[in-house]
């Protein structure tokens, strides 16, 4: 999904360019004042962990392939902004180093990336997991939240990119060629998606819940020993 | 004490996972699928030229000097992991030494306070 360059018109990827930096400072800004120290091993591990998953394309359909994405499994763990500031720090080093992504098209790859399938995507699940707490436990509502929005993250970060090369007018294409094979392809790429980060967040669930940032816990009965604590 | 143990443990346990997934990582790289993804087809279709980034050391995962290009993906993921581990690493660092200096300026935290930020801090922010 990352867009190289030569397909975005100046006033698309100028734009997207100020969208992500102005983002990231403000993420930078939210991070700075909340990271736990505790955390940072985790950020590293989150990155390394995607960089190297987004690295295994998988055939998707005849002559198309995907690969993983990771921005809600990161925000998941992370939270919404250092999740974010993780998917910057792997699309710049694929940008810079490994030449995967245009240099112009960089804020445009953050934008799809990193903010839509990242926080964006991140508050409509918290915001879903929470109406469905209501109900159900904790667990069962964050992990079903998130199969479900770490999907969608993937089919609207296709879509946002489908949008920025339409309005880019170098592309003179009808938008059904742009649409169709962008947001069709990720709808496939999404399941693949959904898959992992559930499977993910569900072992780290299972082997440290205080890893999982956007779990709170509070429906667990802990052990009289552990509560008093 | 038990926590102490499970940290130690759980410390065992991650750096396994993270071994195995370098591992599979450079076997698998070069069987990854070089079929364009959503985004590369379109730009194929529409006959655009398009560019990357030229000034890149490793362009397309491809290392000057190395014959093999299957050698070459290999070096290229085991590089991009460790500059990736380390950057974050970096930037959750320079984040919570910003945050500490903060604090430290109400008291408190004292010599420990801004430790190895100097110099990236305002760059960053």
């Amino acid at each position: 999904m990352h867009i190289p360059d030569g397909l975005l018109d100046f006033k698309t990827w100028g734009t997207l360019y100020g969208v992500s930096g102005g983002t990231t400072a403000y993420a930078l800004y939210k991070v700075r004042n909340t990271l736990d120290e505790k955390k940072i091993p985790l950020l590293g591990i989150t990155a390394a962990f995607i960089f190297a998953a987004q690295l295994l394309n998988f055939p998707v359909a005849a002559g198309v392939s995907g690969h993983f994405l990771g921005a809600m499994l990161a925000c998941v763990l992370l939270g919404p902004w250092a999740g974010f500031l993780v998917m910057v720090v792997v699309l710049a080093i694929q940008c810079l180093i490994f030449a995967d992504g245009g240099f112009a098209a960089l804020g445009a790859n953050i934008f799809n990336m990193a903010l839509i399938a990242g926080p964006v995507c991140y508050f409509m699940f918290a915001a879903s997991k929470s109406l469905m707490n209501k109900r159900l436990s904790e667990r069962t509502s964050l992990l079903t939240s998130l199969a479900f929005f770490s999907w969608l993250s993937v089919v609207l970060a296709g879509a946002a990119c489908a949008v920025e090369l339409s309005i880019s007018n170098v592309v003179k294409l009808s938008s059904g060629a742009i649409f169709g094979p962008i947001v069709g392809v990720n709808a496939i790429i999404g399941i693949g998606e959904a898959v992992i980060t559930t499977i993910v967040v569900a072992v780290v669930l299972q082997a440290r819940p205080d890893l999982v940032y956007s779990y709170s816990g509070h429906d667990v009965k802990l052990p009289l020993s552990e509560e008093a604590v | 004490m038990r926590r102490a143990f499970s940290r130690r443990y759980l410390a065992a346990w991650a750096l396994a996972a993270v071994a195995c997934g370098v591992l599979l990582l450079v076997f698998a790289s070069p069987w990854a699928s070089k079929s364009p993804d959503g985004v590369e087809k379109v730009a194929r279709d529409s006959g655009l030229k398009t560019s990357d980034n030229a000034a890149a050391p490793a362009g397309g995962y491809k290392l000057g000097g190395v014959k093999s290009k299957a050698t070459s993906r290999r070096l290229s993921a085991l590089i991009g992991v460790a500059v990736t581990l380390v950057a974050a690493i970096g930037v959750g660092l320079l984040m919570t030494g910003l945050g500490k200096r903060r604090k430290g300026a109400g008291g408190g935290e004292g010599p420990r306070a801004g430790r190895g930020i100097e110099g990236g801090s305002t760059g960053e922010a």
